[in-house]
């Protein structure tokens, strides 16, 4: 997959207390926007906290949006970047994750020639980590 | 030595807990000291299997478990907690009252056909990790009709004082993931290499099994 790295991402007040973060992630000519709402006295930094956050969120959307058009090597691609960028620090100590074997199952599901079981597994893993990200840092994320 | 007996004092001993279940209750909870099989509380398993049952709704798999918990009058209950996801579960550690005692934590390890279909799937890498940080002495999954058991030892609580607990975690998930992708066989052969792996570096028991009794599972070979 051929992934754009020409990125873009704004903030943007919303009101008191609250940052939007916006970024978009790009691939095969697609695009696909993320976001993350903050919670923050003050402006966020440069770059701004919890962005890997909107850039999985895009790649998520990304993924999805290929898995819609039935191009699974796309949405896989999209999922892993996803998931790279997120990275492994997204749970809490209370929550027993086993999603590395899920992603385990998906590659067998890969290698075994179901490449559509194989993006929705991915995407949906994926798509658990962000929402346990979020979960992890409520602190500073409103949604 | 000097005459009239050694110059150090042994301390009290108490009775282990599963000596003083009261009767009538089932199995304990507790493993006996050295014993090779592991009874399975009739709570626990009552709790396990309404876990399983709700493993799969609409044919996709959702994680589901609870925790284990010995009230003040010496009665196992099985609480359940909230339902997590395909491959998550967050433990209902809140749901322990001022008084019990945290027996255990459980959960299901689901896959629907999407993901393989997968049963008798032990503990994942994180699983064990969380031992590390986890109030519980001990967890389970129940995965198909095997039941799976890791349960902390004296040696492994001197491995966790010693150790900044994030970095022990980082290295036992690292352990896991390389006895995984070292393994070959079945899903559940290669998930089961990196349990072994886990268990045996960081002195963790293992057992497992189907129905009432699990068996203790020799994590050097």
């Amino acid at each position: 997959m051929t992934e754009d790295r020409q990125a873009t991402t704004t903030v943007e007040a919303k009101g008191p207390g609250r940052w939007l973060v916006r970024t978009s992630r790009s691939a095969e000519g697609e695009a696909a926007e993320g976001t993350v709402l903050l919670r923050s006295d003050r402006p966020p930094g440069s770059p701004p906290a919890h962005l890997r956050l909107a850039g999985a969120r895009a790649w998520l959307a990304l993924g999805q949006r290929f898995q819609s058009r039935s191009r699974w090597q796309e949405a896989i691609a999209s999922a892993r970047a996803g998931l790279a960028e997120i990275g492994s620090d997204y749970a809490g100590p209370d929550v027993d994750d086993e999603t590395d074997l899920k992603l385990l199952a998906a590659e067998d599901r890969l290698a075994q020639g179901h490449a559509s079981d194989a993006a929705a597994v991915m995407l949906r893993v994926l798509g658990d980590r962000l929402s346990l990200y979020a979960s992890l840092h409520h602190q500073d994320v409103v949604e | 030595m000097s005459a009239g007996g050694p110059p150090w004092t042994l301390p009290p001993i108490s009775p282990p807990s599963w000596l003083t279940t009261p009767a009538g209750s089932g199995a304990s909870g507790d493993a006996k000291p050295d014993s090779g099989t592991f009874a399975v509380p009739a709570e626990l398993k009552a709790g396990l299997k309404d876990a399983w049952d709700a493993s799969f709704p609409h044919g996709k798999s959702q994680e589901h478990g609870g925790i284990l918990v010995r009230k003040a009058d010496g009665t196992l209950e099985w609480r359940a907690g909230n339902a997590g996801t395909s491959g998550t579960f967050q433990i209902n550690y809140g749901d322990l009252k001022s008084g019990e005692t945290l027996v255990a934590s459980a959960h299901t390890h689901p896959y629907d056909a999407s993901e393989g279909g997968h049963r008798d799937v032990p503990f994942s890498g994180g699983d064990l990790a969380n031992m590390v940080t986890g109030a519980e002495s001990q967890k389970f999954v129940q995965s198909g009709d095997s039941v799976f058991r890791a349960a902390k030892t004296e040696e492994f609580e001197k491995l966790v004082k010693a150790s900044n607990p994030d970095t022990l975690k980082t290295e036992m998930k690292a352990t896991f993931n390389t006895a995984l992708g070292g393994a070959t066989g079945s899903f559940q052969d290669r998930v089961e290499a990196g349990v072994k792996a886990v268990c045996e570096k960081y002195h963790l028991e293992y057992f497992k099994g189907t129905g009432d009794s699990l068996t203790r599972v020799d994590t050097s070979k």
